[in-house]
């Protein structure tokens, strides 16, 4: 409720005087460059959940219990990262509309835990992707052969064997 | 006039097509009420897993050329063979065994000429085949071929001769993910060993104007040779019959004596597809390239190939017809090239006959001296009377002609033979 009243106020922050268009000395970004990225990572966050979403459930019909446990992992702590992004988010809006330095902190925290949670996607991703290379007990090959092929290898093939000479003997050369 | 010849030729045909059918129709109707093979309890004694099967081949061969004369025609004669031996077949994934042998009594019968009879000889042949692992990633291939007998694949050798040869060879193949890759290494032994077909023998051929010194037979024993090989082998089935293949040889030819006989070292590579094309359609096509790295006398190096179409099917006919172009260390002319042209086929009819053929022209070309041809052509039938015997008759003719030496082929050398057999197998 907060946030969207926050976000209701943006055009006319955006639109304010010159005055309160001040340069941040970290970020170098004004307030509301701040929340317009601010709004773009969190949905990019949120995209990633849905990806590793995705994941644990393809992990989930495998019925592969480590690699479900793998990705579960790296979902728990993405949900953590996104509830602490959107929090701030709100904090960031708040400090921008009381004109507070306070924006410059929560986002930098909104922006840390983006990187945070793209390389926790591309971990899940090799929950995944490294353990479907796994060749165990459990992994099979299946090779469909045509019925009507012969049975004899064909594939080890040789001419046949040179012939031999049998020269007869001779009674005597003269 | 011509009318009526033909209508006195009409009845005879007739008479004739009458006669085939009625034998083909008797035949068929023997074939038919003969046991069907398999049918039966599986024959020989169980050992283990595998079975061993003792025979006995009884065969009569007429052979148009057994002994030569200077200035006469050749003279023939009927050889009898007695050959008993055992099959021992004991398969398997973790360990298989394949061990056979067999004595071969070759009687001299005398039909048209007494001196004949002192041709009889005993010869005699065995083979191992061991693989373990066979469906694993690492396998082990071992396998051995010893035959004492009057034939020979050294063609520079002008007379007859008794011949030792024993091959053996080991692979490990390796098979990474299942068997679609598979790398291959092994070596090879070859031993063969002479000697003089005839006891006090004089020379068969002049060996100054042939410069070829076999003619002597006091010389062949020393003629004998021992070759070693390693090799490699890539092989990718891209489809479940059919690959490509890489490999790479490299052999070393010791002579017993190296005065006589040159030693001489060589690398063959090849390369290409093999396996099958269509379902019934399999397919080789090889070329590679060999070199002997100046080791035989000169330099020698040539490109190697093997083309090859063959009909297959679930077993019941098959033929293939391919060209070969390879070359080998010989014990008298140091090392030679050969070009083979071969065709074989089979039919199989109603379940128990067979009829089959094979033909093959070989072209030697000696690196140092001149060539050699040779051309061989078996027609042949197989019957299988009940599950424990079989019989079989045929043909074979062989000639063998060119120039070879200084002074032209010796006279033993270049030969003319029919064969004709009628063999029975006795099998439990």
């Amino acid at each position: 409720m907060a946030a969207t009243a926050a976000r209701a106020q943006q055009p006319a922050r955006g639109a304010g005087p010159p005055a309160t268009v001040r340069a941040d000395r970290q970020s170098g970004l004004s307030d509301p460059e701040k929340l317009k990225k601010a709004d773009e990572a969190i949905d990019r966050m949120k995209l990633v959940m849905r990806q590793v979403l995705s994941r644990l459930e393809d992990a989930r019909n495998e019925k592969d219990i480590v690699k479900l446990n793998c990705v579960n992992e790296k979902l728990t702590q993405i949900k953590g990262l996104l509830k602490v992004s959107e929090q701030s988010d709100i904090a960031l809006q708040e400090a921008a509309a009381r004109k507070d330095e306070a924006t410059e902190s929560e986002y930098q925290k909104i922006t840390i835990a983006k990187v945070k949670i793209e390389q926790l996607r591309a971990e899940a991703e090799e929950c995944i992707g490294q353990l479907a290379f796994v060749v165990d007990e459990k992994t099979t090959v299946e090779v469909e052969t045509p019925k009507d092929l012969p049975e004899r290898e064909q594939t080890d093939r040789s001419p046949p064997p040179p012939p031999v000479v049998r020269p007869p003997p001779a009674s005597r050369f003269e | 006039m011509g009318a009526e010849s033909t209508r006195r030729v009409e009845p005879a045909m007739s008479r004739v097509a009458h006669l085939a059918e009625a034998i083909a129709s008797a035949a068929a109707l023997l074939l038919a009420a003969l046991p069907v093979p398999g049918a039966a309890a599986e024959n020989g004694i169980k050992i283990g897993d595998g079975r061993l099967h003792p025979y006995l081949v009884l065969e009569g061969r007429y052979d148009s050329n057994v002994l030569y004369g200077t200035g006469q025609p050749p003279t023939g004669d009927l050889v009898l063979h007695l050959k008993p031996g055992f099959d021992l077949q004991i398969p398997g994934n973790q360990l298989s065994v394949d061990f056979g042998a067999n004595l071969d009594w070759n009687k001299y019968l005398g039909l048209k000429s007494s001196a004949t009879k002192d041709l009889s000889h005993l010869f005699g042949e065995a083979t191992l085949a061991l693989a373990a692992n066979r469906t694993g990633t690492v396998g082990l291939e071992l396998d051995d071929s010893f035959r004492r007998s009057d034939q020979t694949r050294s063609y520079s050798i002008v007379q007859a001769v008794v011949a030792n040869y024993n091959d053996l060879r080991l692979a490990v193949p390796f098979r990474p993910g299942g068997g679609a890759l598979a790398l291959t290494v092994g070596g090879q032994w070859l031993l063969e060993t002479f000697e003089s077909f005839m006891s006090g023998a004089g020379l068969a051929c002049d060996p100054v104007a042939t410069g070829n010194a076999s003619c002597d037979p006091q010389i062949l024993s020393k003629l004998g040779y021992n070759q070693v090989s390693g090799r490699g082998e890539v092989r990718w089935k891209f489809l479940p019959r059919t690959a490509l293949a890489v490999e790479a040889s490299y052999f070393v030819r010791i002579p017993n004596d190296t005065a006589l006989s040159a030693q001489v070292k060589g690398l063959k590579t090849l390369a290409g597809l093999a396996g099958l094309v269509t379902p019934h359609l399999a397919a080789t096509v090889k070329g590679g390239y060999g070199d002997t790295f100046g080791s035989a006398g000169g330099a020698y190096r040539t490109w190697l190939a093997n083309v090859e179409i063959e009909y297959v099917t679930m077993g019941t006919a098959g033929g293939r017809i391919g060209y070969a172009h390879d070359y080998s260390a010989d014990p008298v002319y140091s090392v030679y090239g050969v070009h083979r042209l071969y065709l074989e086929g089979r039919m199989l009819l109603a379940g128990r006959l067979t009829v089959g053929a094979r033909g093959e022209y070989d072209s030697v070309e000696y690196a140092t001296a001149g060539s050699v041809q040779i051309a061989t052509f078996t027609p042949k039938l197989e019957v299988e009377v009940t599950r424990w015997l079989y019989a079989s008759t045929g043909y074979g003719l062989t000639w063998r002609g060119g120039s070879s030496g200084g002074g032209g082929i010796a006279p033993v050398a270049g030969y003319t033979k029919h064969e004709v057999w009628l063999s029975a197998k006795l099998v439990y």
